[in-house]
């Protein structure tokens, strides 16, 4: 099979990820011979750390090289066996915070200058550990503070000094970290991690699917649709311009060939009509071909094999042939989705994305009277993360916000002339949707049961037909 | 068929999941001769047979219909019978993309359960995956084993009857080479320690233990550390759904427009009241003595609110039959009912969220384990 792309380890050429103490992260590759510089947190040779399992961290030493690590935070967390990140630490520690004076800068006797001129001294992370002994010893009030604020303290400079850092693969969700924390989260819409997993599922990507794909975070969809099927199944992606636009894959482990075989472009006028799109290209006589010169018989059987290519995009869409639709664009939705539904086989699900709600409010209006579709609904999920320090478990206080918002449903074949037979009196269908909350809160109870939802009376309206 | 494959058309021994309104979905198998009988009338599966999914059939009646669904992961977690709680699409869905299981991918699973988020592995993973699930409880193990095999998923997925906190996690001779594990156990951290055996050890291999409790999560985290887990992180995941709806624009002028109109009203009444009075008062005054007596009886009685809800009443028959007048639209209660939406009238483009939601399922605990490798010797790479 082709473009399969599992890292396992790390090897030549690989695009990767760096994660450094500070949570800061860094795409790279993996070129022979390289060195790869982190800024203030050193330089090390790429040769020595080819060959290790993805999700290694290493501490470097003098002269670019770097030694293993368990972990990029081993011997720093405080649920960690010890402490020997920074050794040299015996300090006297409060019972709580009453001595403690916020004298800012006065506190602290060391300067950034000279902090500075002791990261020359060396490129190894033994400096770091220096620079936070002597960031210590030169801290007034150390001895002030409680042993979870020293802790905390010390934590803190060691992201900030630590010359380590963690080699991970290019995972979607790694990728879309990267940007979403140290790029421009705008570049991908706003969308969050969990919110990529919800439209992921509710699409039902999965290997073997052809799927129709909007994609205008610069390849992040195609990217995760494409790592998940891994090799097997086809995406069909619209676009607005001339080209699709797939910026992101310059720094991925993806050729242009692996593209191609897998990602099928087709733009917007040509899947409107597709009819009048059709090349009206006569291959040529196998004579003809052959008395071709090389140059043009190269120049010609690549254009065959695009018209080949644009012409079977194109059956597929005068087919109705999709099983899935991710819309992931700026494009209103509300303009251009109720055009698509028609080209989903039947019992297909779509995910569409927009970072703002309101945008899928107007969609959801419309596709809740449209019978084509079932369940058409917005799902919102944001994740929160915690503290695991044993006896102090809490939410962590601030993170990013924003994340998007997925509607789905299914597309379905309506019949002329169905009826529904559920409309009832009003007064019946307040009695029905009282007994189904209680029904809903019995079952709640027993099995937290999502089914048993109330039918409310607009819910009504809207699917039953006429 | 496999649930996790589409297929077009519908035939015998198929799994169709039946739509018959937003809240209810029922799964059957296709068989010859068989009928599905709703409260909207009766369906034979014979009239199925051939169909595309997705269609919708109608009684012979005309009366009902319902959808003929491909089953999918998501819409089996919303239709299968549950035997315990399940995982949920959203935190399976950020499972899947955090663990990177894809095509190909090993997985280890305990306990099955219901086998929900079982059916989310397998499809993510595919025909070249693997899939190991374990459940402790023997007759949620037969019926788990017998809904994979139902839903075509044996060649994707070994399921075992095992508690793996007591019997570690390997079956027979195969490699299991696990390279995600989620573990859905009351005690994930007696499970931990009989991992080592089953994960890759020449790749990351990243782990989800799914927990209610904080206690839990603090015990699972401190077995985590023990056996050579890192970066173990706590999420916890909230998930809304949205209805949207429409909300009348209303606007203070309307009100005060409304107010007028009360007020030129009253001032019609009482014209319209003088008239009538002197009438009145003929007719009633004998009546009023009547009731006076019977009121100054109950005031020593029951108070004063019997004398309220008395006057009320009478203040009630005065008034004209405004019930049968039509005023056209009024947003204040008397008048026509506007339906939400209804051409004519500005609206906002509003959302809710569902009556219930759900506020916490569990804690999601992460963690990786990174293999050591050694790949040089003397400075040379192997």
């Amino acid at each position: 099979m082709s473009s399969v792309h599992r890292q396992e380890v790390i090897g030549y050429d690989d695009w990767a990820i760096l994660t450094l103490p500070s949570s800061a992260t860094k795409i790279i590759q993996m070129r022979r011979g390289g060195t790869i510089s982190l800024g203030k947190f050193g330089v090390f040779k790429v040769d020595n750390i080819v060959g290790y399992a993805y999700g290694q961290s290493f501490e470097v030493l003098e002269d670019k090289e770097v030694q293993p690590m368990k972990s990029i935070s081993y011997g720093m967390e405080d649920n960690s066996e010890s402490r020997e990140a920074t050794p040299g630490l015996d300090f006297q520690s409060s019972e709580d915070n009453r001595d403690l004076l916020d004298r800012g800068s006065e506190n602290q006797k060391i300067t950034a200058e000279e902090i500075e001129k002791m990261k020359k001294e060396g490129s190894g992370n033994e400096v770091a550990n220096k620079i936070i002994e002597k960031i210590i010893q030169g801290h007034g009030s150390f001895d002030k503070k409680t042993i979870y604020s020293q802790e905390k303290y010390l934590t803190r400079k060691q992201k900030k000094f630590t010359r380590r850092f963690t080699v991970n693969s290019l995972t979607t969700s790694n990728l879309l970290n990267h940007i979403r924390k140290d790029r421009d989260p705008e570049r991908i819409l706003g969308l969050s991690e969990e919110t990529l997993g919800l439209i992921m599922s509710h699409a039902n990507v999965m290997p073997g699917g052809n799927y129709l794909v909007m994609d205008e975070t610069g390849g992040l969809i195609v990217y995760s649709m494409l790592e998940r099927m891994q090799g097997n199944g086809s995406i069909t992606l619209l676009h607005e311009n001339d080209q699709p636009k797939l910026a992101l894959f310059r720094h991925t482990n993806y050729t242009e060939e692996e593209l191609s075989e897998m990602v099928k472009p087709i733009s917007l006028l040509e899947f409107i009509d597709p009819k009048g799109s059709r090349s009206s290209f006569v291959p040529l006589p196998e004579e003809v071909v052959d008395g071709m010169s090389e140059m043009r018989k190269t120049r010609y059987l690549r254009r065959v094999k695009r018209v080949r290519q644009v012409n079977a995009t194109l059956d597929m869409v005068e087919g109705n042939s999709f099983d899935g639709l991710v819309y992931v664009s700026t494009i209103n939705p509300v303009t251009f989705v109720p055009d698509i539904i028609d080209r989903l086989k039947g019992s297909r699900s779509f995910s569409i994305y927009s970072q703002y709600k309101e945008v899928l409010l107007g969609l959801n209006h419309i596709l809740l009277r449209d019978k084509r579709v079932l369940l058409p609904n917005i799902y919102e999920s944001r994740v929160r993360k915690f503290q695991t320090i044993p006896g102090k478990v809490h939410p962590l206080m601030t993170s990013i916000g924003g994340g998007g918002y997925v509607m789905s449903g299914i597309k379905v074949f309506p019949k002329e002339g169905a009826v529904a037979s559920g409309r009832r009196s009003k007064k019946r269908r307040a009695e029905e949707a009282e007994a189904a909350v209680k029904l809903q809160k019995v079952e709640g109870e027993e099995d937290g049961d999502e089914n048993a939802k109330p039918q409310g009376e607009v819910e009504e309206d809207y699917t039953t037909s006429d | 068929m496999s649930i996790i494959q589409y297929k077009d058309i519908i035939e015998e021994g198929d799994l169709v999941l039946i739509y018959i309104n937003r809240s209810q979905l029922k799964p059957i198998t296709i068989r010859k001769g068989d009928v599905l009988n709703t409260r909207f009338g009766s369906f034979p599966h014979d009239s199925m047979i051939g169909l595309s999914y997705g269609s919708q059939i109608l009684t012979s009646k005309g009366r009902g219909f319902v959808y003929l669904l491909h089953p999918t992961p998501e819409l089996w977690t919303l239709s299968l019978p549950h035997r315990t709680q399940i995982v949920y699409t959203p935190d399976s869905s950020y499972i899947l993309q955090k663990l990177d299981v894809v095509a190909g991918s090993r997985v280890i699973e305990a306990g099955t359960g219901s086998g929900s988020f079982t059916h989310a592995f397998a499809r993510n993973i595919g025909e070249t995956g693997k899939l190991f699930t374990y459940e402790f409880h023997e007759a949620r193990y037969i019926q788990a084993k017998k809904e994979f095999s139902e839903h075509g998923l044996d060649k994707v997925l070994t399921c075992t009857h095992r508690d793996v906190c007591k019997d570690g996690f390997v079956v027979g001779k195969e490699q299991i080479n696990g390279d995600a594990v989620f573990l859905d156990l009351p005690a994930p951290w007696e499970a931990i320690p009989h991992l080592e055996k089953v994960i890759a050890k020449d790749r990351r291999v990243g782990i989800c233990c799914f927990s209610p409790c904080v206690e839990q999560v603090m015990k699972t985290v401190e077995a985590l550390n023990e056996n050579g887990w890192t970066k173990v992180e706590m999420t916890e995941v909230s998930a809304l759904t949205w209805e949207s709806r429409k909300e009348m624009v209303r606007e203070v002028g309307d009100a005060i427009k409304r107010l007028k109109d009360v007020k030129r009203r009253q001032r019609e009444g009482i014209e319209q009241l003088k008239k009538l009075k002197k009438k009145e008062e003929e007719e009633r005054e004998e009546e009023e003595e009547e009731e006076e007596e019977e009121e100054e009886e109950k005031k020593k009685k029951d108070g004063e609110i019997e004398v309220e809800h008395a006057s009320k009443k009478r203040k009630y028959e005065k008034q004209p039959k405004e019930k049968d007048r039509d005023r056209g639209y009024n947003p204040f209660g008397k008048g026509r009912r506007v339906a939400e939406g209804e051409e004519d009238f500005e609206w906002f483009d509003v959302s809710k969220n569902e009556r219930e939601i759900k506020t916490h399922t569990s804690y999601l605990t992460f963690a990786v384990f990174v293999p050591q490798l050694t790949p040089r010797e003397n400075g040379e790479i192997k």
